[in-house]
């Protein structure tokens, strides 16, 4: 991960992650405090994978400086029904119980958005701690991740053709959404 | 189940990144009447989009060229110009991959192989 000032081309800080590749990053929590960091297990062996124990993983940093919601993105208005579903499945799917909780909600348009909520008490307000993920997740990719109403979400993709068919369609309704 | 996103009322145009696109890994919009433009054109791999907090400039990863390219953003019409380099990162810490911008409108982006 890397900070950077766009305006002068100019890394500001660098931070490693116990991880091969990272794919998205997006700020969330209440006050957008935190920053969320999904990676990918794509194209890894057993050894990689073990050399990098944090492969496939999702993380969560706090940064001590908040982050916007990028005006005009795609993620901030629009409705991510299916996607929110599909994460809350899979997290579900990993027998998710904590850190991470989900909330079902329904927001004024009557569709219902999942949203995280933190119940980690262990997190340490240190600067970026990314050495334990979230998520542990050593089989699938996470990845295309985006703040919905300062909730976040990502989708992860999974390695069998039934899931793998829902990760299209998930990608897909990023563009698009359902009518 | 490709059809549109609800039209936001802070701004003419809604972006996407379609990575599953047959003819390119392009950036679209859709405007208030939900038609879709492609927006850039010779992409190979979108993959991280963010606005300044003014809304001025429009920062975009294509994976492959290492860089995070930063264009003014027209924010009645939607149309992007003037492309210049924002971050340049060849052999520095590896692919672009993600990219977030927090309340200093500095960048945050991860890297694929580094």
């Amino acid at each position: 991960m890397v900070r950077c000032d766009p305006l002068t081309d100019e890394i500001i800080e660098t931070f490693k992650l116990p991880t091969y590749a990272v794919t998205a990053c997006a700020f969330g929590g209440a006050n957008l405090e935190d920053l969320y960091i999904t990676t990918a297990t794509a194209g890894l062996n057993e050894v990689d994978r073990a050399r990098h124990p944090g492969t496939g993983g999702l993380f969560r940093a706090r940064p001590g400086i908040k982050g916007i919601i990028s005006p005009h993105s795609p993620d901030s208005r629009a409705v991510y029904h299916d996607i929110l579903h599909f994460f809350a499945r899979v997290l579900a799917n990993l027998g998710l119980q904590s850190p991470i909780l989900i909330r079902r909600r329904a927001d004024r348009t009557g569709i219902h958005r999942f949203a995280i909520a933190r119940s980690d008490k262990r997190w340490q307000h240190s600067r970026l701690n990314l050495h334990r993920p979230l998520v542990k997740n050593s089989q699938h990719s996470v990845g295309r991740s985006m703040c919905l109403r300062k909730n976040f979400v990502a989708q992860v993709k999974f390695t069998t053709t039934k899931t793998l068919q829902f990760h299209w369609t998930a990608t897909r309704m990023i563009a698009f959404n359902e009518n | 189940m490709e059809t549109a996103i609800q039209p936001i009322a802070s701004g003419p145009a809604h972006w996407s990144l379609d990575n599953d696109a047959r003819e390119g890994f392009a950036p679209y919009c859709m405007d208030a009447n939900r038609s879709v433009h492609k927006m850039l054109d010779k992409i190979s791999n979108s993959n991280g989009i963010v606005w300044s907090s003014d809304a001025k400039t429009m920062y975009f990863i294509d994976t492959p060229t290492f860089q995070v390219a930063a264009f003014e953003y027209d924010t009645k019409t939607g149309e992007v110009s003037n492309r210049r380099v924002a971050v340049d990162a060849p052999g520095k810490v590896g692919y672009p991959d993600g990219l977030a911008i927090d309340a200093e409108n500095k960048l945050w982006g991860g890297h694929w192989d580094g």
